[in-house]
């Protein structure tokens, strides 16, 4: 893959000038990911924007430190993510690490389908385990592919696939109440 | 009523559940990421430093071996143009390489 194949060509221009040390080019490109890095981190911190805005922010930081090395192998985006994602883990080293632990138990006992099926679904998300809450919010929630979101959380593509079929079986399961049945 | 049957129309469903709502608006984010920037070291300094001590130590090598080259080849006392080209090399040599030493991290 040649360098910056992946990076949009607009974008890559902006890379190469922020790389270069060019700040107006970097505030660009933080004005352009800012939302999107802010709101997945928001969900990530389960809505404490505060700490959410706190961790964006030393993504951008380590991203500008790191643009000099950055050879636009993965999309900006992409990379912007991971660097959340080391912040996190730098934060909280026991997140985002695969895990296998039990979800709460309550989240599951009390479950019962509600007037809402978004609030079942909210219900049923906050009882997976981290690892497959991580996967499902970079694959659905921040529209990234399985092998990008892979290299996000740094587990092996077979692994991310693999949380993110659990974690689908058991919201299905927890939702089944409102599949249709012929 | 949601019809979660195939598995399309549930990723359709997650997908709308998780990526809805706005995104923030930046209200002073981008001003506050960019005054906790630290100062710019462009890849390009970098580059050209790493030359620039590539061609000091090229040079110093070459004056060290040109000065060793003029003592080792003369038989007697120097005479004058010999004496002043080692002598020449020999303050190159101090030039290029004390500075290089004090740069050193």
């Amino acid at each position: 893959m040649t360098p910056g194949a992946c990076v949009a060509p607009a974008e890559a221009g902006l890379v190469a000038r922020a790389a270069a040390g060019d700040r107006a080019a970097f505030a660009t490109l933080v004005q352009a990911h800012q939302g999107y890095l802010r709101k997945l981190l928001g969900r990530v911190c389960r809505g404490d924007q505060g700490r959410a805005d706190d961790l964006a922010q030393e993504a951008f930081v380590r991203a500008w430190r790191a643009l000099p090395g950055f050879r636009g192998e993965a999309r900006f985006r992409t990379w912007l993510t991971r660097l959340a994602y080391s912040a996190l883990s730098a934060e909280r080293p026991a997140l985002p690490l695969v895990d296998d632990a039990p979800p709460d138990p309550d989240a599951q006992d009390d479950f019962a389908p509600g007037a809402d099926w978004r609030i079942d679904l909210d219900r049923a998300l906050a009882g997976l385990g981290e690892a497959q809450r991580h996967a499902l919010l970079l694959c659905y929630g921040a529209d990234l592919s399985h092998a990008e979101a892979a290299q996000v959380l740094g587990w092996p593509l077979g692994t991310l696939k693999t949380q993110v079929l659990r974690a689908k079986a058991r919201l299905r399961k927890q939702l089944g109440a409102w599949e249709t049945t012929p | 009523m949601n019809d979660f049957d195939d598995d399309a129309s549930f990723d359709d469903a997650l997908r709308q559940r998780l990526q809805d709502g706005g995104e923030p608006d930046d209200a002073g984010f981008s001003l506050r990421v960019m005054a906790a920037l630290p100062p710019p070291v462009a890849a390009q300094q970098c580059r050209r430093a790493r030359w620039v001590r590539r061609v000091q130590w090229a040079a110093i090598g070459t004056a060290a071996c040109g000065a060793t080259a003029l003592l080792a080849g003369a038989g007697g006392p120097l005479d004058m143009p010999h004496a002043l080209a080692v002598a020449a090399l020999m303050g190159l040599l101090a030039f290029w390489s004390i500075p290089s030493r004090w740069s050193r991290g």
